[in-house]
C-alpha cells in the first residue's frame, strides 16, 4: 500500500521539511521528529544528569514543551539544535530540583541505562574514562561542561541556563577541563 | 568537591599559570576554539602551553565519540515510546482558521479546518511516491467564501524526476484535492522545491545545521 | 429528567448517528473551533478514544444546539459528506423528540 512508502520517504525526509510539517500541526511528522532525535537526546540528558533514573522523563517532558512551543521555532531546520536547548533547560531544572529535594548526596555513580560489554578497543578506552571523569564531576562544572562541549551553547547560553555570571561559566569550565584533563592521564 | 582534592594533581600536570608561563587554561581553551590565530608568541613558544593544548585538543576530539557512544547506548525507540509522548500532546491550537461550506439553512454552520486542508494538501504526495510535503500555507481569507486562496506548499522530490513537469503533476493533484474537498477560490498554488533527496540518502543527519 | 442527563443521552445518540454515515471515519471531541485531531494520528498508532460522549449538546427552551467535529474520507466529497452529517444530526433529534436549533458541524481531519 502507498502508506508505507509514504511513511518511509517523511521518516528519510531532512529536517526542515519533517520540522516544518510538523510545526504546521502534522503528529506524523513530530512522530518522526520524536524517533530521529530521542537517542541524542536520551545521551544528552544522561550526561547532565548523571543518573540513569530521571533520563526518560527529562526527555518526555522535552518532547512535549517542544511541540508547545513548534510555533516559535523561526527555522525548521535548525529544530536539532532547539531540541537540545529544550532538554539542556529541563535537565538543569530537574538537577536543581533533585538537589532541593534530597537528603542523600545524589551524585550517583550509576552505569548507562544500557550498559554495552566491556570495551576493548584503546579508543573506547580513552571515552569512557572521559565518561567516567564527567560522572565524578560536581554537577555544576559537569552541566557546563555538557553544555558547552555537547550541547554547543555559547558562554552567555550558559551562564544565562544556569542563573550565574559568564565569568563563573568560564571559572567552572577551566576547573572540568583541568580535573578531566588529570584524570584522563592517571588512567592512561 | 574541594580543591584539596585537585591541586596536587594538578600542579604536577602543569595546568596552572606557573606552569603556563602566566597563561590560563581558560585562555589557552579560547585560544584553541580560535584555530590558535592570531599567533600569540607567548603561548606557541612556551613548552608549558603547548603540552596544555595538546591535552585540551585530544579532550575535544574525544566528545564526538562520547556522543556517539552515548547515543548508541541508549534504549530502544519503539512505538511505545512514541504514544506515550504522542499522549501528553493537543492538537487544538493547530487547527488553524475555519474554512466554511455553504448552507441554505441559516442553522447550519458546516467548516472544515485549516489543519484538515493542509492535510489534503499532503496527502497529494500519495500519487508520487517518494515525494514530501512539507508546509503548507494558505494565503488569503479563507473564512470568507468566494475570496482568492494562494497556496504555497514547500515539497522535497526524489532526485532524478525532471522538476517542472513533476512540479506541475502536483500542482494538479494538489488542486483536484482542493477542489473536491473543499470551496475554496484557489487562484494558485505556489510550489516551493526544498530538497532534492538522494534514494539512499537519510535526513537525520547534521546537513541542515 | 435532569438536563444534563438528556444532553448526555442525545449527545450519545447523535453520536452514533454521525458515526453511521459512510464517509465518517472518526467523530472527536467538540470544543472551541476543533475537536482533538491528535486522536486520529493515536488512533493511527493504535492507542484508541475511550468511549465518552463526544458530541457536544446544549438542550434549550427552543431545541437543541449540536457542535459536532469528524473526521472524513477522501472517498466521498468532503461537502457532502458533512451535509449528510448534518442530515443525520436532524434525523437523530427528530427521532429523540427535539428540534435542532443550531448545528455546527466541523471537519478536523481527513483520510485518504
Amino acid at each position: 500500500m502507498q502508506e508505507a512508502s509514504r511513511a518511509g520517504a517523511l521518516e528519510r525526509a531532512d529536517d526542515r521539511i519533517v520540522a516544518g510539517r510538523a510545526i504546521d500541526g502534522d503528529v506524523d511528522a513530530f512522530a518522526v521528529l520524536v524517533r530521529r532525535y530521542t537517542p541524542m537526546m536520551r545521551a544528552y540528558a544522561l550526561r547532565m544528569l548523571n543518573a540513569s533514573a530521571d533520563v526518560d522523563d527529562v526527555v518526555q517532558e522535552s518532547f512535549v514543551t517542544a511541540w508547545q512551543r513548534l510555533p516559535e521555532l523561526e527555522e525548521p531546520a535548525k529544530v536539532k539544535s532547539w531540541l537540545m536547548r529544550i532538554v539542556s533547560r529541563k535537565a538543569v531544572d530537574r538537577v536543581r530540583s533533585r538537589r532541593a529535594h534530597a537528603d542523600i548526596d545524589e551524585v550517583e555513580q550509576a552505569a548507562p541505562p544500557h550498559a554495552s560489554p566491556p570495551r576493548v578497543a584503546e579508543a573506547r578506552a580513552e571515552v569512557e574514562a572521559l565518561a567516567a571523569a564527567l560522572r565524578e564531576l560536581p554537577d555544576d562544572q559537569r552541566e557546563c561542561w555538557v553544555l558547552r562541549e555537547i550541547g554547543g551553547c555559547s558562554y552567555d547560553e550558559i551562564a544565562e541556563q544556569l542563573g550565574v555570571p559568564v565569568t563563573t561559566v568560564r571559572g567552572l569550565l577551566a576547573r572540568a577541563r583541568k580535573y578531566i584533563i588529570v584524570r584522563m592521564e592517571e588512567w592512561r | 568537591m574541594t580543591d584539596e582534592r585537585d591541586e596536587p594533581q594538578l600542579r604536577r600536570l602543569g595546568l596552572e599559570p606557573e606552569d603556563l608561563d602566566g597563561h590560563t587554561i581558560d585562555e589557552l581553551t579560547d585560544y584553541l576554539e580560535a584555530g590558535r590565530q592570531p599567533a600569540d608568541p607567548s603561548i606557541d613558544g612556551s613548552p608549558g602551553c603547548q603540552l596544555a593544548l595538546d591535552a585540551l585538543e585530544r579532550l575535544r576530539s574525544l566528545t564526538p565519540a562520547l556522543v556517539a557512544a552515548d547515543t548508541a547506548d541508549t534504549g530502544p525507540v519503539d512505538s511505545s515510546w512514541v504514544d506515550r509522548i504522542l499522549s501528553g500532546i493537543a492538537m487544538d491550537a493547530r487547527a488553524g482558521r475555519r474554512i466554511p461550506y455553504t448552507a441554505d439553512d441559516e442553522r447550519l454552520d458546516l467548516g472544515i479546518t485549516e489543519g484538515a486542508v493542509r492535510g489534503l494538501v499532503r496527502s497529494a504526495e500519495e500519487s508520487f511516491p517518494g515525494v514530501v510535503v512539507g508546509r503548507c500555507r494558505l494565503d488569503g481569507d479563507v473564512t470568507e467564501p468566494g475570496a482568492p486562496v494562494a497556496v504555497a506548499v514547500e515539497v522535497s522530490v526524489p532526485y532524478g524526476e525532471p522538476l517542472p513537469r513533476l512540479a506541475q503533476y502536483l500542482r494538479t493533484e494538489i488542486g483536484a484535492q482542493l477542489a473536491a474537498h473543499t470551496e475554496l477560490n484557489v487562484t494558485r498554488i505556489d510550489l516551493t522545491i526544498e530538497d532534492v533527496a538522494l534514494p539512499s540518502e537519510g535526513g537525520a543527519d547534521d546537513g541542515a545545521q | 429528567m435532569a438536563r444534563s442527563e438528556e444532553e448526555r443521552g442525545l449527545a450519545a445518540v447523535i453520536e452514533s448517528a454521525v458515526r453511521a454515515v459512510p464517509a465518517v471515519t472518526n467523530v472527536f471531541r467538540s470544543g472551541s473551533l476543533v475537536g482533538n485531531a491528535m486522536a486520529a494520528a493515536a488512533e493511527h498508532l493504535g492507542i484508541g478514544e475511550t468511549g465518552t460522549p463526544l458530541v457536544s449538546v446544549g438542550v434549550e427552551d427552543a431545541g437543541v444546539r449540536v457542535e459536532v467535529s469528524i473526521g472524513a474520507a477522501s472517498s466521498a466529497p468532503v461537502a457532502e459528506t458533512v451535509r449528510e452529517v448534518q442530515r443525520a444530526i436532524d434525523a437523530a433529534a427528530d427521532a429523540a423528540g427535539t428540534t435542532v436549533t443550531s448545528s455546527r458541524v466541523t471537519v478536523v481531519h481527513v483520510r485518504g
